[in-house]
């Protein structure tokens, strides 16, 4: 009979059992690959393990479930689950039973193949079969896409209680690189309790313990291993000790003890009593609310000036607006780590095009960029379509840009925010246009906070934008939006969000006005400010800020960073002259691969050299310098690359003054092939081939061969390159090969990776074996004829 | 502490002769950031072997592996990692347009996991006395890359050091290796040289890689 579990957590402090594998193993030596096939060949032994931890005392009772999804238990997946339920319910009537979720043991992308809607599905599968347990337990993970992917299949799919609970290294992050803190920040608004198992004995675990439970509101559960194994699996805390562990926890704050590998009923008989030891201690709660944000790996708490940087927007900017346009990812690449390196917290992404399909380009875009760095993210969409895809890829916690007043803008996203735990920034605007007064911006920032608390959005998680209106137009109302940030502050918790550009337009000298603007906007309260930290008196004026109001203590910092202030940096390694090397600065500078070659280029346009015949006459050569010594041994791969990258910021120097300046001598596909991940030597290929001016259309790797006929077939391209970079994945080029050759024969067909031949090449009907990248150049230039 | 020596991240890039003016200082510097950032992890586990397969009845297939391990009397499995950061840091210097720092990074990682695996099995051979054979990956001589699902499931390496495989049979996070370990009983932390080195026992006479005798 079904139990409810979430009543019994709010009132008590909960026991679970103990390892059921370490257990299982020391019973029978015939446990196969999949341990919950026995649910169905031995539940006469399952259940013995149970009713022996059900004896011991614990209240909850985890199922053999933990591989049953369909990911390693394969098509057997759902009876498996069902049966060890019903074996659970029988050995131990009155206990709680939780389905035991863990990893699926695929890995999440980027670094592995697997994405969240296939794991979603997993998870989802599994829930559904597990229906009949009184609470879901997701543990032993170590991903943050796999958690997430878990809990919201358990959320979607089941109205039962779920309990998240990560795996942490002894470096007190996963493998992952999944912090205590984003794990909390990301983790609580989809579980209803929270917590760590595995992997370490209970010492090791007790730091990272004692961080988490100021870290979420929400119930924690904490299941150590006994201690860390030897090469014999031998488990090395006994069950006094770990008892004793067991207490400190509790004195924290934790409500939930339980064991995990080389823990046994003993260890479960003595949780008993120490968990009965605290029965009349009141709960103890250490949580310290704190408005924050975080991306999988870095949180970014809100308690002093946080910048979010406001490049990835195609609005008024050209540049961004033809590379969301032309899918040219590594501008969007570019603009994120230039505004990381140059200081922002967080960045803001927003792919609102009237041409592009918001609700599947943001999620990509998402996808993408926190790829490319860790700084937590702001969506910035009012499609509540594409902003769900997006949250729902986004792995993290995100800020949503934005809410306003009106009803329609509020009943759409607030319950968004308020299901993935995102933060929201509210736009002090509403049905009746923009507000004149501080007043009205008041009325509006209240109205937004009263809604967000129905759907359980808490002030910290308010960030409200009270609005920048151009000066120029509207003079007065530069006063407003200081005075409204100053009295929201005054009388809310929330946080004040901002952009300050707008202020100047139609101004001369713009950037002197929202320099001003912004220190002032800072001294009002603003805490986070969305600006270009690339113009240097924006960083400016916040270090300063910091530096005044106290928060760079000692004036560190600010001494630190503007320590050599009026020294021009040099940014890139400092070559000696070497005989071979051209003595033209630009080209010489290509050659040794140095950034300088860019302001080289830039000069030269400046003095009034046609951007057509610098591409031609000039950087195209000296990339053919480069890469006549590289064949002649004269000069290694390295030094290629260094060129090939200093040549690229070259051509974005012509691309800047004209777009088209670059041409296109032709089109080329490049994929690494299905099963295969290995892709730097495609990537190096892409750099030269671009550099030399064809357009590559980059699919990039683990690659469907129908997807690179697809692309072939879109533009009807006239070259594809292939690599692969494992015996074992060849074929899938082979495979590739005979669909492109009977599908456009048209195509010719260039592959690569070390573990092909010439004859091999050959053998599977390839075109060309490109040895190493010049090669690929040649085979470019036979086909294209220029 | 992780480790590479200029002239084994040199011969990883290719890189003949006397290097170009300035390589040298990128590589230290590169070389002293990856050891920071990378996240190494091993785990190791001993069984029982009967000459010809272990006591649980997994025969690994091919012959050399049956010849290295000969006259063995347990068997260790070992799989290492220098975890997510080699993959993450390539990635994003790619994207961002420098392809020269990815290449280093890609070529000190493939050095760094090399030499991690030589420091554990050396440290395993002090914890543990005994005679050990040098380790023997897949992909070594005629032992199939297929072989790796069996290390993997034994060591639970998703659980135990975040290690997976894809159904082509790449291990994810790429900077990974997995092998097998003999060990006779006499001798005390001894670790047996095998014939030549690595690559001379190897078939891949044409391979880019292949050591000219100095490793």
């Amino acid at each position: 009979m079904k139990k409810d579990f979430a009543a019994f957590l709010k009132t008590q402090r909960v026991l679970f059992d103990g390892a059921f594998g370490t257990v299982l193993q020391r019973k029978t030596d015939k446990i196969g690959t999949v341990p919950e096939r026995l649910n169905l060949t031995r539940p006469e032994l399952i259940a013995e393990i149970h009713r022996e931890y059900a004896a011991a005392g614990a209240d909850v009772i985890s199922a053999n479930t933990f591989g049953a999804n369909r990911a390693k238990a394969g098509a057997d997946s759902a009876g498996l689950i069902t049966a060890a339920i019903e074996i659970a319910r029988s050995a131990a009537p009155d206990k709680f039973i939780a389905l035991d979720l863990g990893p699926t043991g695929l890995l999440a992308e980027p670094v592995g193949t697997s994405s969240f809607d296939e794991l979603y599905g997993i998870f989802a599968d599994a829930v559904k079969a597990g229906a009949n347990a009184d609470l879901i337990l997701v543990e032993t993970m170590s991903d943050m896409t796999e958690l997430r992917a878990a809990l919201l299949a358990a959320r979607e799919n089941s109205a039962l209680p779920v309990i998240a609970s990560m795996t942490f290294a002894e470096g007190g992050r996963t493998f992952t690189g999944v912090s205590p803190e984003t794990f909390a920040l990301t983790a609580s608004p989809l579980a209803d309790a929270v917590g760590v198992n595995c992997s370490l004995g209970p010492a090791e675990l007790l730091p990272i313990v004692e961080k988490l439970v100021t870290l979420t509101p929400k119930p924690v559960i904490v299941q150590a291993n006994a201690g860390l194994p030897d090469e014999r699996s031998n488990y090395a805390v006994g069950a006094d000790e770990f008892a004793e562990y067991a207490e400190k926890f509790l004195a924290l704050g934790v409500r939930i003890v339980g064991g995990c590998c080389g823990t046994t009923p003993e260890f479960t008989a003595k949780l008993r009593r120490v968990v009965d030891s605290f029965a009349d201690k009141p709960f103890v709660s250490a949580y310290v609310p704190r408005s924050a944000v975080c991306s999988a790996t870095k949180a970014v708490f809100i308690d002093g000036v946080r910048v979010i940087g406001e490049r990835i927007n195609p609005t008024g900017k050209k540049a961004m607006k033809q590379a969301l346009l032309g899918g040219d990812m590594n501008y969007i690449a570019t603009q994120a780590v230039e505004q990381a390196d140059a200081g922002a917290d967080i960045l803001d992404v927003n792919a609102g095009l009237p041409e592009l399909d918001e609700k599947t380009v943001l999620p990509s875009l998402v996808r993408y960029v926190q790829k490319i760095t860790d700084l937590p993210l702001q969506i910035d969409s009012s499609d509540s379509a594409a902003v769900e895809n997006a949250l729902r890829a986004y792995n993290g916690k995100a800020i949503i840009n934005s809410v306003n007043g009106e009803e329609r803008s509020l009943s759409s996203l607030l319950p968004l925010a308020a299901k993935y735990g995102a933060a929201i920034v509210g736009l002090t605007v509403d049905e009746r246009g923009v507000p004149e007064t501080a007043d009205d911006r008041i009325r509006i920032a209240e109205k937004i906070i009263a809604r967000a608390a129905e759907f359980g959005i808490p002030e910290r998680d308010i960030y409200i934008d009270c609005l920048t209106l151009t000066v120029g137009a509207q003079q007065e109302q530069a006063c407003r939006t200081l005075e409204a940030i100053r009295r929201i502050k005054a009388a809310h918790d929330v946080k004040t969000v901002l952009g300050v550009s707008n202020i100047s337009f139609g101004l001369p000298a713009r950037r002197i006005i929202n320099s001003a603007f912004l220190t002032a906007a800072l001294w009002a309260g603003l805490d986070l400010p969305i600006l270009n930290p690339g113009l240097a008196e924006n960083m400016q004026a916040v270090a300063a800020y910091n530096v005044l109001s106290g928060a760079d203590k000692a004036c560190a910092e600010y001494a630190e960073k503007y320590a050599d202030y009026n020294f021009a940096v040099s940014s890139e390694t400092s070559y000696k002259k070497t005989d071979g090397a051209p003595s033209e600065p630009l080209e010489r500078a290509i050659y040794k691969g140095l950034d300088s070659a860019a302001a080289e280029t830039a000069a030269l346009l400046d003095s009034g050299i046609s951007p057509l015949d610098l591409v031609n006459e000039r950087l195209i050569p000296a990339l053919g310098k480069v890469g006549d010594d590289y064949e002649k041994g004269v000069l290694f791969l390295p030094s290629l690359l260094a060129a090939a990258d200093s040549a690229k910021k070259c051509f974005d120097e012509v691309k800047k003054r004209m777009p088209a300046a670059t041409g296109n001598k032709g089109n080329i596909v490049l994929a690494t092939v299905k099963g295969d991940v290995h892709d730097i030597g495609k990537n190096i290929a892409r750099t030269v081939l671009e550099n030399y001016g064809y357009r590559i259309i980059d699919l990039g790797k683990n690659v469907e061969p129908e997807a690179v006929v697809a692309a072939v077939e879109k533009e009807h391209i006239l070259l594809c390159g292939l690599s692969a970079l494992m015996t074992t994945t060849v074929p899938n080029m082979a495979e590739t090969i005979n669909l492109l050759k009977t599908r456009c024969p048209y195509c010719k067909i260039m592959v690569g990776g070390a573990v092909l031949t010439e004859d091999y090449a050959r053998r599977i009907g390839a075109d060309f074996y490109c040895k190493d990248v010049n090669a690929d150049v040649r085979f470019a230039r036979e086909v294209f004829g220029k | 502490m992780l480790r590479a020596t200029v002239k084994q991240v040199l011969r990883q890039m290719r890189v003949r002769g006397v290097p170009p003016p300035g390589l040298t200082e990128d590589i230290e510097t590169a070389v002293r950031e990856c050891a920071r950032i990378f996240t190494p992890r091993r785990v190791i586990r001993r069984f029982g072997w009967n000459g010809r397969e272990f006591l649980n009845g997994y025969a690994p297939r091919g012959n050399d592996i049956l010849r290295h391990l000969s006259a063995c009397e347990s068997v260790y499995l070992f799989a290492a990692t220098l975890g997510d950061m080699p993959d993450r840091e390539c990635s994003r210097l790619m994207e961002q347009g420098s392809s020269y720092k990815a290449f280093m990074t890609d070529s000190i990682a493939a050095v760094m996991i090399e030499n991690y695996c030589d420091d554990e099995c050396a440290a395993l051979a002090v914890r543990e006395s005994g005679t050990f054979t040098a380790r023997f990956s897949c992909g070594y001589g005629d032992l199939p890359l297929g072989e790796q699902k069996e290390i993997c499931r034994m060591l639970d390496t998703p659980r135990t050091i975040g290690v997976h495989l894809s159904e082509s049979g790449l291990l994810m996070p790429q900077k990974s290796v997995t092998a097998f370990i003999g060990r006779k009983n006499e001798g005390n932390g001894v670790i047996m040289k095998t014939c030549g080195n690595k690559c001379s026992a190897c078939d891949k006479k044409d391979c880019v890689y292949r050591a000219g005798g100095d490793e």
